[in-house]
């Protein structure tokens, strides 16, 4: 399907799909984020020929529902399509639930920020004061990954800590960080 | 850094972090990649073969949504096209007939080689027959009213072979190889005159046995026109040995008359080697038109003829 589609925005392809006869445009935009929903059955469904059916099925209700619908971003609308559709298989077939990722990064959002960005002086400051506080691998691995930029193979090859370790490490001394701050915060307040 | 890299092991460096860090902004991300960091599988060759099923899907027409509307506008799209089918097939018939009866009556007679001569001269007697060179004038125009009558009512009992026929004769013409042969009765023409032979059975009127000998006659002539054209337009005659054997064994049609049948065929061949835009010249029924359509599109190959039209005769015996 080379015919400049891919070169479209995912706006100017859903545009173009509500003029057309035929689900090309939405074939272009779906298949942008193939690998991102077959990835998201993945995880919910846990085996691959189960996520392969998933993600034909997921296209077959987009192509229903997008027509009925004013999508006005596909990519969040096309992943809660797809979980929802997910956790609808789990429940049929009453199978353990997942946590929600978005629930879980929400958790953490707001120093995930502070972190990226280092934000002012002040915030800076407390942010610095609380790393003194953490676990020493916790804290090694937040320098690591927010300051040092190294990804989560790197730091788990420098430290030799399992790969999930390193993920575990990084996500609780993100909640003990947002802890910290909540509670100087108040302090101070 | 493309999370497809990153999922086939790109994981170290400054670009996997960044893409590690937009995973705890967005859900969307971190789901999907922590899917494929928990089911272990050949995932590059799943995803390809997803995104050629996808293609492929894609390609087709907007499915059926479910949506009443749809359906509401797709039933009356199928309506209307019966309409349109109808109107059509009314149109043609007032057509043909409106053809055949505004033809001259001096004509055709001079064409009858068919007929016996008693029966041409007897027609031409009754009739009062003109001479060639009179100016043509409206069969219908020059009937008596119970003339009319009566070819109003053959025209009721023999309606659907007559517009058959009308229709396959007017069209369509016969192959240069056929028009040696053409000095036989087509079985269409065997049925209008037996439908005649009813009709006079029913009611023996003179009047209406010359307007069915007129009417054949005209036919036979408008067949020969057809075939010179035929001729000239220097269709090939095709024999497909294979697809005769194929046809003998396999066709269920049997016919009424135990008499030998063979019915004119029309078609491109295409590029896999199957029969399409068929057409049948000579029609003998619809059930064995759909058979011998159904039989070439399932039976042996033919030879590829691009554009070409070809003709070949099928025998029911």
């Amino acid at each position: 399907m080379d015919n400049g589609e891919e070169q479209l925005s995912d706006a100017e392809l859903l545009a173009r799909h509500g003029q057309e006869r035929t689900d090309g445009s939405l074939g272009v935009l779906y298949g942008r984020y193939l690998p991102m929903i077959y990835g998201v059955c993945l995880r919910y469904l846990r085996n691959a020929d189960d996520a392969a059916d998933a993600v034909m099925a997921i296209f077959e209700e987009v192509a229903a529902r997008i027509g009925r619908y004013e999508v006005q971003e596909f990519r969040p609308w096309v992943y809660t399509v797809t979980k929802n559709y997910c956790l609808q298989q789990l429940r049929r077939r009453q199978r353990k639930i997942p946590f929600d990722m978005s629930e879980r990064l929400g958790e953490c959002r707001d120093v995930t920020l502070w972190l990226d960005e280092k934000g002012d002086g002040d915030r800076l400051a407390q942010l610095e004061a609380c790393m003194e506080k953490l676990p020493e691998k916790q804290r090694a691995c937040i320098v690591d990954f927010f300051w040092n930029g190294k990804s989560y193979a790197d730091i788990a090859a420098e430290t030799r800590y399992p790969l999930a370790s390193v993920k575990s490490f990084l996500q609780n001394g993100k909640r003990n960080l947002k802890l910290c701050v909540e509670k100087n915060g108040h302090e101070t307040d | 850094m493309k999370l497809i890299d990153y999922i086939f092991g790109s994981r170290r460096g400054r670009e996997a972090n960044r893409l590690e860090r937009e995973t705890m902004r967005d859900p969307f991300l971190a789901d999907a990649i922590e899917g494929y960091d928990a089911v272990y599988g050949n995932h590059s060759d799943k995803l390809a073969e997803l995104s050629q099923r996808i293609d492929a899907r894609a390609a087709r027409q907007h499915k059926e949504s479910g949506s009443r509307n749809r359906l509401w506008f797709g039933l009356g799209g199928v309506a209307a096209v019966l309409l349109v089918g109808v109107a059509g097939t009314v149109w043609w018939m007032e057509r043909s007939s409106g053809r055949r009866t505004a033809e001259p009556i001096g004509e055709p007679l001079a064409m009858a080689e068919e007929l016996p001569a008693e029966e041409v001269s007897a027609v031409a007697l009754r009739k009062g027959a003109a001479p060639a060179e009179e100016e043509p004038a409206p069969r219908l125009a020059r009937m008596e009213p119970e003339e009319a009558a009566a070819e109003s009512s053959l025209r009721s009992e023999s309606a659907a072979a007559e517009t058959a026929a009308a229709v396959e004769t007017e069209t369509q013409s016969v192959p240069a190889a056929e028009a040696e042969e053409a000095s036989e009765p087509e079985p269409i023409e065997s049925e209008l005159l037996e439908a005649a032979a009813e009709a006079d059975a029913v009611a023996p009127d003179p009047a209406a046995e010359t307007a069915v000998a007129t009417r054949t006659v005209s036919m036979q002539a408008r067949e020969i026109e057809m075939e010179e054209a035929a001729v000239a337009g220097g269709l090939r005659m095709v024999h497909n040995p294979e697809f005769d054997a194929f046809f003998a064994t396999n066709h269920k049609e049997r016919l009424s008359s135990g008499e030998p049948v063979e019915i004119v065929v029309e078609f491109r061949v295409n590029d896999h080697g199957v029969p399409s835009a068929i057409r049948i010249l000579s029609w003998y029924s619809q059930e064995t038109s759909s058979e011998v359509i159904m039989l070439l599109v399932t039976g042996p190959r033919w030879e590829p003829t691009g554009d070409e039209r070809i003709r070949t005769v099928v025998r029911y015996e």
